[in-house]
């Protein structure tokens, strides 16, 4: 069953002034999609994700994650193990006083027995490359900053959410740090099935990952679609702030110089692919 | 959490805040002695007419009295009933089995009461009207005549003023730590007192580290613009006593003189 977004409005009041914040977004989030979130900042992609796991209830509109009311307080113990959420800076949730501790704190809320959460942790650990023999009795503290960012993703993962929801995870770490954390995310898809929602700035990833592409403008969805079809929007996309992937960006340079390049061009497998067949003809 | 009136800041422009923080903290003072000074309870109109007097100065609406009084509304009924009960009096209103309450008690809980109000709303006043900055600013130059005894009194201005400027970003951080911790299953809602306590520390930790993160980095930011304390600097805004403090000063000492002359000379009347 997937998430369902039914006219969900979200307005945050503070004191005397109401700023209505997500206007109206009704979509489905599919079963073991990776759909990636865009927008400018400010346009209300955090405030969105925050509703998946009932951490914000709409102030109007349903949230139903398969099935299951986030308005609901008696189901959300349920709805926060379906739906795992890893925040924007998550290495200032680290807590306990070893890394494996802190992997377990998710799992030991969801009551389950010490082997279990010791299996979990083991296995969460190893699928961000954090070995257990090196970090696992190691202060969290202690750690550098993108451990630190795998530490905290482990925490989540331990729990086995069915969708992952990550807002912007990559923010601030090196090239090299990003690709790993990528690359991590399209294997735990192809291992349990799992679907990732990611809010992300980084349309050359968004591009090549995601299967569909979620555009958000002042709290209202724009597109929603495939990475290709999306990014054919380049004039409405500019409109909202937004650029488009480099690959992108050659191709339509290479049609200014009046080369045929063709429009559905946009991540850099596609680039090459295409560069290689023109270099061979 | 944003209900707390004590310690809020309404920017404005009335001659209320246009007073030298100076003058505002002395006449606090003042109005916190003549609170004190009421013995009867027909002249606690006169401070209330004092509060509603700068209210209206201030141009601050009047809904603020009860804003202000709401988070000590269980310590008012708390001093309230504990006054009612334990206050040993002759004249017994009321008894039954081994609860009695006298009219001494009655009066006493009824002046605690209104104390209490009072100066909640007096001191609320203060801070609504007054910039945290400017705040601090006059409680450093009233302070500043101690330096002589090497009292810090530039550096604890300055303290306070960081404290300040970083209680909305704690409280915001400290939101967001407990939503990601909501995220992983940690419950704060359920459970006794222990429970809940205990259910604290996955917030506490991370905060109070972030808090030390952050207050080194502010502390080396200033330091690398040359911050070497008080020595030599000078303000931007300098602090000047006007007309407008002189009138305020006149003002409060009639409403303290009324109340002194009444209860010293024609106690009859009251
Ligand atoms: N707790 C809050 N209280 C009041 N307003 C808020 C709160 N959180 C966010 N907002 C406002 O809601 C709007 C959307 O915020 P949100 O964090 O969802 O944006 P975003 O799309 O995630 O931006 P970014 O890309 O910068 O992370 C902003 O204008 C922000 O000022
Ligand atoms: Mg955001």
């Amino acid at each position: 069953m997937p998430i369902v977004i039914d006219h969900l409005c979200h307005t945050y009041f503070d004191g005397a002034t109401s700023n209505p914040v997500l206007k109206d977004i009704s979509l489905e989030i599919r079963e073991g999609e990776f759909l990636s979130i865009i927008g400018h900042t400010g346009c209300g992609k955090t405030t969105l994700v925050q509703h998946l796991n009932g951490l914000l209830l709409p102030t109007s509109g349903k949230v139903l994650v398969d099935g299951l009311d986030t308005a609901d307080k008696k189901l959300r113990p349920a709805i926060r193990t379906l739906v795992g959420m890893v925040f924007q800076y998550p290495e200032y949730q680290l807590f306990a006083d070893t890394v494996r501790e802190d992997v377990g704190f998710g799992p030991k809320n969801m009551k389950l027995s010490e082997e279990v959460i010791a299996l979990r942790v083991s296995e969460a650990m190893a699928m961000v490359g954090l070995s257990m023999d090196k970090f696992g009795e190691k202060s969290p503290f202690e750690l550098s900053g993108g451990e630190k960012r795998r530490a905290a993703l482990a925490g989540i993962l331990a729990m086995r959410p069915k969708y992952l929801v990550l807002d912007e995870p990559m923010a601030g770490l090196d090239p090299q740090g990003r690709q790993s954390i990528l690359a991590m995310l399209e294997k735990l898809r192809q291992d349990t099935g799992c679907s990732i929602i990611m809010v992300s700035h980084s349309m050359e990833d968004v591009a090549r990952h995601a299967d569909r592409i979620l555009v958000m403008d002042h709290g209202e969805v724009k597109y929603l679609d495939t990475p290709k079809s999306v990014f054919s929007h380049s004039e409405e996309l500019a409109g909202m702030g937004l650029s488009l992937p480099a690959p992108c960006r050659v191709a339509a340079l290479l049609r200014k110089q009046g080369v045929d390049a063709p429009g559905d061009i946009c991540t850099r497998d596609d680039l090459e692919a295409y560069l290689l067949r023109r270099l061979k003809a | 959490m944003t209900d707390i009136t004590l310690g809020q800041f309404i920017p404005g422009n009335s001659c209320i805040h246009r007073l030298d923080p100076r003058t505002k903290i002395v006449l606090m003072l003042v109005y916190i002695v003549m609170v004190f000074l009421v013995k009867s309870l027909i002249l606690f109109s006169v401070p209330l007419a004092y509060v509603l007097l700068c209210l209206w100065l201030g141009q601050i609406s009047f809904s603020y009295f009860g804003k202000a009084i709401k988070p000590i509304r269980f310590l008012l009924v708390f001093m309230f009933l504990l006054n009612l009960f334990i206050t040993p009096g002759e004249k017994t209103l009321f008894s039954w089995r081994f609860i009695k309450i006298t009219e001494e008690g009655l009066l006493q809980a009824v002046f605690i009461s209104l104390r209490l109000i009072l100066l909640v709303t007096g001191a609320s006043i203060m801070t609504l009207t007054t910039s945290p900055i400017a705040l601090t600013d006059g409680l450093e130059r009233m302070l500043s005549p101690l330096k002589v005894f090497k009292f810090p009194a530039h550096e604890l201005a300055m303290m306070m003023t960081i404290a300040l400027r970083f209680i909305p970003t704690l409280m915001e951080e400290a939101d967001k730590i407990r939503k990601a911790q909501m995220a992983r299953g940690a419950d704060f809602e359920s459970g006794n007192i222990i429970a809940r306590a205990k259910a604290m520390i996955p917030i506490l930790i991370p905060l109070f580290v972030s808090a030390f993160r952050r207050a080194d980095e502010l502390a080396m930011a200033m330091e690398s613009r040359c911050y070497h304390g008080g020595e030599g600097r000078t303000k931007l805004h300098q602090l000047k006593l006007g007309r407008g403090d002189l009138a305020a000063v006149l003002v409060t000492m009639a409403f303290l003189a009324l109340i002194l002359l009444v209860q010293g000379f024609f106690p009859g009347l009251i």
